[in-house]
């Protein structure tokens, strides 16, 4: 279960190319390619295992002047998309 | 008898028929690809057969020699032989990247109609090919995965026979009965609207995604790298085949042409969106002084096309 506390990291296999508004995950064990907007990007980013989901909630409200809540919930929106593609690494979450 | 020799790169075949009612359908196929060598890999054939029993005709298709499909209805046994063909074919050439899409060449550089079938890339095709374009295919296009050069896949067209109705010219020339595909496609030789019709292979410039829409007035809207990469991996044929390196195949096409999404709602609209952007090549060739030879290198790059700014 994502939640707000939740510190994910994404998987060190995959590999990716960055875009100019966005970037693309290749997942060479799975053959399957996912491509992230610039906003999944950004908080794909994020994700080292060491950050909680509130803390970069803060962080891009701060920046973007979005309300925290609204931002949070985008956010464990796209990290639930991330790990029902197996694109976190087990148990970091 | 009819046989056709054909050859698509190194992959050589033949086609025939015994059957003088078939001969106009089977000599539709793949017209371009004849070749005068008589030396092949693969053969196809297709005949007509007389039941006494029920007094029906089978169209009856063979794959070197073997029975591999048999039906009362002429057309599916076309449709059927060319599929079986068309696949074989892409198999043999799975080294490039396959992608659905039309090409179209113009001073040189290669357009590609990146869509689904049905999304009106073969109608596209006829309308550049009767502005003085050469094609590449109306279907499929191949990418060389080191090069990123776009290469042939010619075949007849199949256009929708509604399009085909702003076309009445092709539809006289076309001798015989019209060949219609199993959807209703009608099968049209590319010849008959151009003459010299086949393209060179080409470094593509622009993708375009079509995109019908009745009632549009018709623009050419830019296409950030995501999306237009996101398009043209749903378009790719083969792309788990190539793995990373297809994937790094169709990134470097998004990242260096232009990449747009044609909102149209009419074919005229359409042809004069798409020939606006040869204009601007020409204009942006003429401004950095490359007059002849050569083409066009980089640096004067249209930002503007049919008011849209393209970051």
């Amino acid at each position: 279960m994502i939640s707000k506390s939740s510190r994910p990291m994404i998987r060190e296999d995959l590999q990716q190319s960055d875009l100019k508004d966005g970037c693309v995950l290749y997942d060479q064990i799975r053959e399957k390619a996912y491509t992230l907007n610039i906003t999944a990007s950004l908080i794909w980013s994020y994700l080292d295992g060491a950050i909680s989901l509130e803390e970069i909630a803060r962080e891009l409200a701060s920046v973007s002047g979005c309300d925290t809540d609204t931002v949070l919930r985008d956010i464990v929106e796209t990290v639930t998309f991330f790990r029902e593609n197996g694109l976190l690494e087990q148990g970091a979450v | 008898m009819f046989r056709r020799y054909c050859q698509i790169h190194s992959f050589r075949f033949s086609i025939s028929t015994h059957c003088k009612q078939l001969e106009p359908g089977l000599a539709l196929l793949y017209p371009a690809l004849s070749t005068t060598s008589r030396k092949y890999c693969a053969e196809w054939s297709i005949e007509s057969k007389y039941s006494g029993k029920t007094g029906a005709h089978a169209y009856v298709c063979y794959e070197n020699g073997g029975l591999i499909y048999d039906t009362q209805i002429v057309d599916d046994a076309l449709d059927y032989l060319e599929w079986r063909i068309t696949t074989r074919i892409l198999q043999e050439l799975s080294h490039f990247v396959q992608i659905h899409a039309a090409g179209l060449v113009s001073g040189g550089k290669a357009l590609l109609l990146v869509g689904p079938p049905g999304s009106g890339k073969s109608s596209l095709a006829v309308c550049l090919l009767r502005q003085g374009w050469k094609c590449l295919s109306d279907e499929v296009i191949l990418i060389d995965s080191a090069s990123g050069t776009a290469w042939p896949f010619l075949r007849s067209f199949r256009v929708d026979s509604k399009a085909m109705e702003a076309f009445p010219e092709f539809f006289v020339k076309q001798s015989g009965p019209a060949y219609c595909d199993s959807k209703g496609k009608i099968r049209l030789d590319p010849s008959l609207v151009l003459r010299d019709w086949v393209a060179q292979p080409s470094q593509p410039r622009w993708i375009i995604f079509p995109g019908y829409q009745p009632g549009h007035r018709g623009e050419l809207e830019p296409l950030g790298e995501t999306e237009a990469f996101h398009l043209m991996m749903s378009q790719a044929i083969n792309l788990a085949e190539h793995g990373k390196r297809g994937m790094d195949t169709l990134i470097s096409l998004v990242r260096r042409f232009q990449c747009f999404r044609l909102n149209t709602g009419d074919l005229h609209t359409a042809t004069s969106l798409l020939e606006g952007l040869t204009e601007q090549m020409q204009k942006s060739i003429y401004r950095s002084g490359q007059t002849s030879g050569g083409g066009f290198i980089g640096g004067g790059v249209p930002t503007t096309v049919a008011g849209g700014r393209h970051e």
